[in-house]
């Protein structure tokens, strides 16, 4: 079943980038020179609701059953976070 | 996430930073060498791979004549036990040995390892002696064996290496969990990093929002870790003498079964051949170790362990009849018959390791080991830079960067003096421990009499990064297999560890020699008063 934790790292991480991008606290401290590049933050609503998709993949290894799967799901996720946050950090000037 | 009145956070700050900095430099070395060692056996083959195709079976069909071949070899004391594995390569090691109390009064092995060719037999290498000495004379898993060995005890003698690194592994559990506790905004904070003036703030960021996405697996690496390095040196001999009155032998008959009823009337062992089929069979995986007790008698035994079944977190291993090859039972990791308490033993073992979904569940182990290190390294250098002031600090930050980045140089020029001195008598053991300590105290020379930190750092990642490019070159130069000529035996170790090393290596010199911004910031270094670059 190496193929369902994939599918399901790509899933998650694709929500991770979003939430990232669109962080609120992150846009805040973005330095004024890039302010006018920057895209709006995310809702508190809409925060949520892809905060709790994220883990939806995982949960459904889980249920599956494919405890291997779900444990990578989980490191790569864990990195791809921390990517994500790296790649996006702010220069605030 | 927590709230915790100010005097606590403050409590459970100095015991996160002073348990991270007293002990995060031996952490960080510990680390660092378990990224690598998740692709130990990867990195013994492309050390030493055979120069023809190779099987695919661990425990290719075969074995059986070249176990009877060799028991006619050896002195028939060690025919105690048997134990056979994968070597580099796909080399077979045969180890038989006794068990014996060792000429330092501790219980240990002695015996003859022969090393074989995995498609003819033919013999590759005969070494001999207590176990520590054939372990010494294992030439061709040299490379992964010194990083192995460094993780595990820190080169340090048994038992005292592993209660060092078992204590290391403690202080990583409590700077995980003080570290959750006393960040307040754990999940407000997981996307912001400031990259700014305030070298401070910079430090902590890049500190907090990398120890905050690793938090599951810090806590699960660092238990699982300490539960290897504690429960041979210290959780046996006390279970043993609280449950047992001190009696190892009962302890060892609770955990593993009553051994067979001694019988030493000769009798021929079945084939083994067979047996590894019926326990391929049995798993739906390929054997990878198997262990014959008493060879030639009447009450020998053959235990087969196999690779994680496929789906499977949980080993289990089969035990047969020496001489009827009848199987008697299918073993849980621990006990006699499966429970909580084993799954949970046998659990530990994918979780430190990552080896339970191939390339990638191991790449993805790497990963978190690599953030671990990070984690570590940047709340080193965030402790210390806030403690600037005092110039026993600041000698405490120059000491954290030579290590910080010392440590992977002199790590990547070790296997230099392998493939150089491969051939020579002297041990790869003593050959790499001798490079890694001379690359060392040049290190520490760079690092006396480079003033500014920045540029240290640069120089080591710069010499870290060339020293990665040489590695393949190095290893072609000694006579390794080439590209091409691996491939068409099958052997993807060879251009897969190559890659990696050059990718890694690029890398590494694109961060050294990227841009260098300098801001406006005063500190004090050594004194003086200077700007401290942008360098996270």
């Amino acid at each position: 079943m190496m193929f369902l934790s994939v599918p399901a790292i790509l899933l998650s991480t694709s929500f991770i980038a979003v939430l990232a991008r669109r962080d609120p606290k992150r846009l805040r401290n973005l330095a004024s020179a890039h302010a006018r590049f920057s895209p709006s933050p995310l809702s508190a609503r809409v925060r949520r609701l892809l905060g709790v998709l994220v883990p939806v993949p995982g949960v459904a290894l889980m249920l599956l059953g494919a405890w291997w799967a779900f444990l990578v799901w989980l490191g790569a996720l864990c990195i791809a976070g921390w990517i994500a946050s790296r790649a996006l950090a702010i220069h605030t000037g | 996430m927590f709230k915790l009145p100010r005097h606590e956070t403050k409590t459970l700050l100095a015991i996160h930073g002073w348990s991270g900095v007293l002990l995060g430099l031996l952490l960080y070395a510990v680390i660092c060498t378990g990224v690598a060692a998740v692709f130990a056996s990867e990195l013994n083959d492309w050390a030493s791979p055979l120069p023809h195709a190779t099987v695919s079976a661990d425990l290719p069909p075969g074995l059986d004549d070249a176990i009877r071949r060799l028991a006619n070899e050896v002195d028939p004391q060690f025919h105690e036990e048997v134990a056979v594995y994968r070597g580099a390569g796909g080399r077979l090691n045969l180890l038989f040995h006794r068990h014996e109390n060792g000429p330092d009064g501790r219980p240990t092995e002695r015996g003859v390892e022969f090393e074989l060719d995995p498609v003819s037999f033919a013999p590759l290498d005969r070494r001999e002696g207590w176990l520590e000495e054939i372990e010494a004379q294992r030439a061709s898993t040299g490379v992964a064996d010194f990083l192995v060995n460094l993780h595990v005890r820190l080169h340090i003698p048994d038992p005292w290496g592993l209660f060092v690194t078992g204590v290391l592994g403690l202080a990583m559990m409590v700077a995980a969990v003080t570290g959750l506790v006393i960040h307040r905004h754990l999940l407000r904070d997981l996307f912001t990093m400031r990259l700014g003036r305030d070298a401070v703030l910079r430090r902590r960021d890049v500190h907090v929002v990398a120890g905050s996405w690793n938090l599951p697996f810090a806590f699960i690496l660092a238990f699982t870790g300490s539960f290897f390095s504690f429960a041979t040196s210290v959780g046996l001999p006390a279970l043993a003498m609280v449950k047992f009155g001190g009696d190892q032998q009962a302890l060892f008959e609770t955990l593993s079964g009553a051994p067979r009823a001694e019988d030493p009337r000769p009798a021929r062992l079945t084939n083994v051949d067979a047996i590894l089929a019926d326990a391929r069979s049995r798993s739906n995986a390929e054997p990878n170790f198997l262990s014959i007790t008493h060879y030639g008698r009447a009450d020998s035994m053959a235990t087969v362990y196999t690779e994680l079944p496929a789906d499977e977190l949980v080993y289990s291993s089969y035990v047969y009849d020496g001489p009827t090859g009848t199987f008697i039972r299918e073993a849980p990791p621990m006990g006699t018959r499966p429970s909580v308490g084993a799954s949970l033993v046998g659990l530990m073992y994918p979780l430190h390791f990552g080896n339970f979904g191939g390339a990638l569940s191991k790449a993805v182990w790497v990963g978190l080991g690599f953030t671990g290190a990070y984690v570590t390294l940047t709340g080193m250098l965030l402790w210390a830079k806030r403690r600037e002031e005092q110039p026993a600090w600041r000698r405490m930050a120059r000491f954290i960067h030579y290590v910080g980045y010392g440590l992977p140089l002199a790590l990547v020029c070790a296997p230099y003096a392998f493939f150089i001195l491969r051939d020579s008598d002297i041990p790869a053991a003593t050959s790499q421990g001798v490079a890694f300590l001379t690359v060392a105290a040049l290190t520490a020379v760079a690092a006396v009499t480079t003033r500014d930190m920045d540029r240290l750092r640069r120089r080591l990642l710069a010499a870290t990064g060339i020293a990665l490019l040489g590695l393949p070159v190095v290893r072609l130069a000694t006579g390794g297999l080439g590209w091409m000529q691996a491939l068409e035996h099958g052997i993807a170790a060879v251009p897969c560890v190559d890659a990696a090393l050059m990718i890694v290596g690029v890398a590494s010199l694109w961060v050294a020699l990227g841009r260098r911004v300098r801001m406006a910031l005063p500190t004090r270094v050594e004194g003086q008063i200077k700007s401290e670059p942008q360098a996270t």
